[in-house]
């Protein structure tokens, strides 16, 4: 067997990311056509593609690996639409964490066919699993030190328990953005609007009677 | 008639021996997911017959939608504690009502996961799954219009918005923050939570 020479190994990470390319295509026309990427084979994506089963096989271990590479890059969009939240000022008004939230609640929608068969197969692959618990689990630690930040500045309610709030909170956001995937944008609109009303109450009111 | 009077018993006797397994596939799922359970393994452990299951369950997926309605079930029986609360109740009765839904739900906490789990692959489970987040989500609606109309809540407040926000909230938080390992602290998790609920409305 020949060693690949560099020119050929680039040759086959392109040949790849143009295979992954289509493949994801079809996936999410099949999830955003109400399809469960579980309930979906090998076999229908690779001919829907255009390539053969081996040809599939040949560049990806399995259904899991296909979305992994993705999930990575998925997760980096994301991040970066939180710059707004990280950006608000130390009293944030309503308005600032409404226009804060707006952005993740977009992005994730444009990415909530493909991340919702992530969640699907993550309930049967252990790696990709692992990935999704710990970006949920970066988050959740984001939170929480935002919570204590501003319980030290004297922003945030100082009895709240910055752990278990954040916890609480980022079970809401995250089902909230799963919601995003079929909200009209006038729902996605009141959506963000309600979200952002509450985190605004909880964290930032400070009215309690 | 005759044929409604044969199947009431049978559709009496499927719930009845759902409720036998439910106990059973719980503790199986502390150590494993539902996709690794075997019919056979949930038969013996709740010692019933493989015959008595099939009589009853056409397979494993059917047996989780009946587990999901008699959890699920529970749960929204155990949620009016909250939904009921008058408007003008004490944070403290609202903590007293959430710790009570907290204290339901951690038994079931690992069968809770797996329908969770099993709602991105199974139509079946999620359409159940489904109808009682709906059912949670209408009286949390209605708990917050009562307090809206008396004028003990907010009235900038998006009842409909806020209500589904809450029912995920807790379809999601309860699944992370209860069950029955010592991870995390009940009364923390549920003082928490209440705090968040107290300032969303009021």
């Amino acid at each position: 067997v020949a060693v690949p020479t560099p020119s050929k190994r680039t040759q086959r990470a392109q040949r790849r990311e143009d295979i992954r390319g289509r493949l994801l295509r079809v996936v999410e026309d099949r999830v955003a056509g109400g399809e469960s990427y579980a309930n979906v084979s090998i076999d229908q994506l690779a001919t829907v593609a255009g390539i053969s089963r081996a040809t599939f096989y040949s560049y990806f271990a399995d259904k899991g690996d296909l979305l992994r590479a993705w999930l990575a890059a998925a997760l980096e969009e994301l991040d970066a639409a939180c710059n707004g939240w990280r950006a608000m000022p130390d009293r944030p008004s309503r308005e600032d964490v409404h226009a804060a939230v707006v952005p993740i609640l977009e992005k994730y929608r444009g990415l909530s066919a493909l991340m919702s068969a992530v969640i699907a197969e993550a309930t049967r692959d252990g790696s990709l699993r692992a990935d999704v618990s710990r970006a949920t689990a970066g988050a959740r630690k984001a939170l929480r030190e935002h919570i204590e930040r501003g319980q030290v500045t004297g922003v945030v309610d100082p009895r709240l328990l910055a752990p278990e709030t954040a916890g609480w909170l980022m079970a809401m956001l995250e089902r909230a953005l799963m919601q995003t995937a079929t909200a009209s944008p006038k729902s996605l609109r009141a959506q963000a609007a309600a979200l952002s009303d509450v985190v605004w109450h909880v964290l930032y009111a400070n009215d309690e009677r | 008639v005759g044929q409604l009077r044969r199947e009431a018993p049978q559709l009496v006797r499927r719930q009845v021996i759902a409720r036998q397994l439910l106990p059973a596939v719980g503790r199986l799922l502390e150590h494993s997911t539902y996709a690794e359970l075997s019919i056979e393994k949930m038969a013996r452990e709740a010692a019933i017959s493989r015959s008595t299951f099939y009589n009853y369950f056409a397979d494993k997926g059917d047996l989780l939608r009946a587990l999901t309605a008699e959890v699920m079930g529970t749960l929204v029986d155990a949620a009016r504690l909250w939904w009921t609360l008058p408007p003008d109740a004490p944070k403290e009765d609202l903590r007293g009502a959430l710790a009570h839904l907290f204290a339901i739900y951690s038994p079931h906490a690992a069968l809770m996961r797996a329908v969770a789990d099993s709602t991105s692959h199974d139509a079946a489970v999620r359409e159940e799954f489904l109808n009682y987040m709906h059912g949670g989500r209408e009286g949390v609606l209605k708990w917050i219009r009562r307090g809206q109309r008396a004028t003990a809540f907010r009235a900038d407040l998006d009842a409909t918005q806020v209500a589904a926000l809450l029912d995920w909230m807790f379809e999601r938080g309860l699944s992370q923050l209860a069950g029955t390992d010592d991870e995390h602290n009940p009364i923390r998790v549920v003082a928490a939570v209440t705090d968040i609920v107290w300032k969303a409305v009021h």
